[in-house]
């Protein structure tokens, strides 16, 4: 809510008089509706607050809550919440068509809108109406659709039960629609995505389909910026996968069963996540010019879980946004991490604080390159002072620092992470090429760092390579 | 010597109440005093509109107190105040309303979150009839507007 203190309306006339709650007569108290008399958009965050079954039931209350709730921003429709179980086919009719007639009657501007529906609604069509009602008239920006099972143990290949089937292509295409999600499908052929050039970002969750498909839908979807796969091939036939996005900025691959090999060539990357453990050296390739790591992630030919991130100062960042949002869901603890950082940039240093907080759990390897920088240096620098940065729980079993020249905001981070115990066993810290008067400045720095371990430390290295 | 904020509540039960700064750093309306060029010894005076009484703030003072100093009250205070499963009666109802709209005129983020949020929770699982009953609310609509409200609503499968 960002209303103005002039907005603020009531047209209860017990406010504006002089009484106060320690005097008011119990009369004038209890019988007045003090909900109703909230303006519009105060009623609209609380309802928003609410289910949307609960949202959408207040409008039998009166003409005043009649129509409030047309207007909520976010609808969550879920069958799976209402439906009886017993029943499933009978019941989810039912609610299907009382969903339908929710989002006619919904009005203003849309948001976004999550519908969990039953294979029926695939078979009869009501998905595609859906899907047209939402983009085509109430132009919703973010789509959430996920396929339920009616039948408990059915496997996920099984076709008939998790097509998405029968989507029109145009539907999706709609220039208003910038996000899509889609969880538990078959995916039979790309034509629902054939002119999804609207696309920003694109989620794939429990997907499965042949590679050939993947390919085509990412070729449709020429601007995204986002992706996330967590997907499974019907067949292997000896092609890899192809991401070639130009735009893409966050990557993030949880799971990418049966894949004959995964190219990936995206020149505007800034985070590439990968927590699929079975990849194969051979079978992996990534052109991504902004990702320049050190870091070997095949040990033994297995692949280590690992994400990179060449952190942006743009003041506007997709690609952090939606990451820091979805770590819960895939395993990003679980992975070592990379990134690029300038820390004279306090867009840069807030973004790296944010996504090292993302790791609930011990870190196994952290990398930290320095960008070079030659700007001034800016005023609002309090991480430097701040003694849980990124915060308390934070802990790493390695740190590499690499192109460290030793300058305070690099001190700084470092002895942050020595002096809370951040660190569990190694600090390794490659100095960057400077001239032979400045590397001793440098060796100075580390040895300070050094100095920082206390007798409770004693397994910590800390040293130059 | 640092700035002192002042709030002067009017109407029938005035009052002023003078605010330190990390009480007053809570208020969105008012943060932005502490760091503009003012004489460091002045006291500002911040008009509050009447129908803001002195209740009110007082009690919204009592949360920004508890929160300020990070005190373990706090946890009881809110939950006197904003337990969920506790029906208010009409005049905490009235009381939680004023708290909600006041907090959002001094621009206190965390207390209009607190409070809608509270007024969620009262009207979550309830049907439309009890909460017209519990919140005196006039059942205004015709036949076939209610009917044609219900057949909308879910309000007929098991709830």
């Amino acid at each position: 809510m960002n209303r103005t203190s002039n907005r603020i309306r009531t047209r209860s006339g017990i406010s504006e008089s002089h009484s106060n709650m320690e005097r008011s007569s119990s009369d004038q108290v209890n019988d007045v509706d003090w909900i109703s008399n909230l303006p519009d958009d105060v009623l609209l965050v609380i309802l928003s607050r609410l289910s949307t079954e609960e949202a959408v039931r207040t409008s039998v209350m009166s003409k005043r809550w009649e129509h409030v709730w047309k207007h909520i921003p976010h609808l969550i429709l879920d069958m799976t919440r209402i439906v009886n179980s017993k029943e499933p086919i009978y019941g989810s009719n039912r609610v299907a068509t009382l969903m339908t007639k929710i989002i006619d009657n919904h009005r203003g501007h849309l948001e976004s809108c999550a519908i969990d529906h039953y294979s029926f609604q695939s078979v009869n069509g009501m998905l595609n109406t859906w899907i047209q009602a939402l983009t085509c008239v109430r132009h919703t920006r973010v789509l959430t659709l996920t396929h339920h099972c009616p039948h408990p143990c059915v496997p996920m290949d099984l076709e008939d039960f998790n097509r998405f089937r029968d989507i029109s292509p145009n539907v999706m295409s709609h220039p208003s629609l910038r996000s899509l999600s889609l969880g538990f499908y078959n995916l039979e052929n790309s034509l629902p995505f054939s002119n999804c050039s609207n696309l920003q970002t694109l989620k794939l969750s429990c997907i499965v389909a042949e590679v050939g498909v993947f390919n085509r839908v990412l070729a449709f979807c020429s601007s995204l910026e986002v992706l996330v796969l967590d997907i499974k091939f019907s067949k292997k036939n000896g092609d890899p996968l192809k991401i070639e996005n130009k735009k893409l900025k966050l990557l993030l691959v949880a799971c990418c069963r049966n894949a004959d090999g995964i190219r990936v060539s995206a020149a505007s990357l800034e985070i590439l996540a990968i927590t699929y453990r079975y990849f194969r050296r051979d079978e992996f390739f990534l052109t991504a010019p902004q990702l320049q790591f050190n870091r070997n992630f095949w040990v033994a030919g297995e692949y280590m879980p690992h994400i990179s991130y060449n952190i942006s100062k743009e003041k506007k960042s997709i690609g952090h946004e939606e990451f820091v949002n979805l770590s819960g869901d895939f395993l990003i603890p679980t992975a070592s991490l990379s990134v690029r950082v300038d820390l004279m940039n306090p867009t840069e240093v807030e973004r790296l604080r944010q996504v090292l907080r993302l790791w609930t759990r011990k870190m196994i390897e952290l990398e930290i390159i320095f960008k070079d920088n030659n700007a001034p240096r800016e005023e609002s620098d309090s991480w430097k002072n701040n003694n849980n940065f990124p915060n308390a729980e934070f802990r790493v079993n390695t740190v590499w620092m690499h192109n460290f020249s030793g300058s305070e905001e690099e001190f700084a981070l470092a002895s942050l992470l020595i002096r809370q115990h951040m660190v569990v066993s190694k600090m390794m810290i490659k100095l960057t090429l400077f001239p032979a008067s400045k590397k001793s400045k440098i060796e100075a720095a580390v040895a300070k760092l050094q100095a920082l371990q206390t007798e409770d430390q004693p397994d910590i290295t800390i040293k130059c390579f | 010597m640092s700035k002192i904020i002042v709030l002067k509540c009017v109407g029938h039960n005035p009052k002023d109440f003078e605010l330190d700064e990390a009480v007053a750093v809570q208020f969105g309306c008012i943060k932005d005093l502490f760091h503009s060029d003012f004489d460091a010894e002045s006291k500002i005076v911040v008009d509050v509109p009447m129908k803001f009484n002195s209740y009110i703030i007082g009690r919204i003072l009592e949360f920004c107190s508890s929160r300020a100093s990070f005190s373990s009250d706090r946890a009881y205070w809110e939950q006197d105040f904003f337990h969920p499963c506790r029906e208010p009666n009409q005049r905490k109802r009235k009381e939680l309303i004023a708290i909600m709209e006041a907090s959002e005129y001094l621009g206190m983020e965390s207390l209009v979150e607190l409070t809608t949020q509270s007024l969620a929770n009262y009207l979550k699982g309830k049907n439309p009839l009890t909460i017209r009953s519990l919140w005196k609310v006039e059942g205004d609509l015709t036949a076939e507007e209610e009917a044609k409200a219900l057949a909308m609503g879910v309000a007929k499968l098991g709830h």
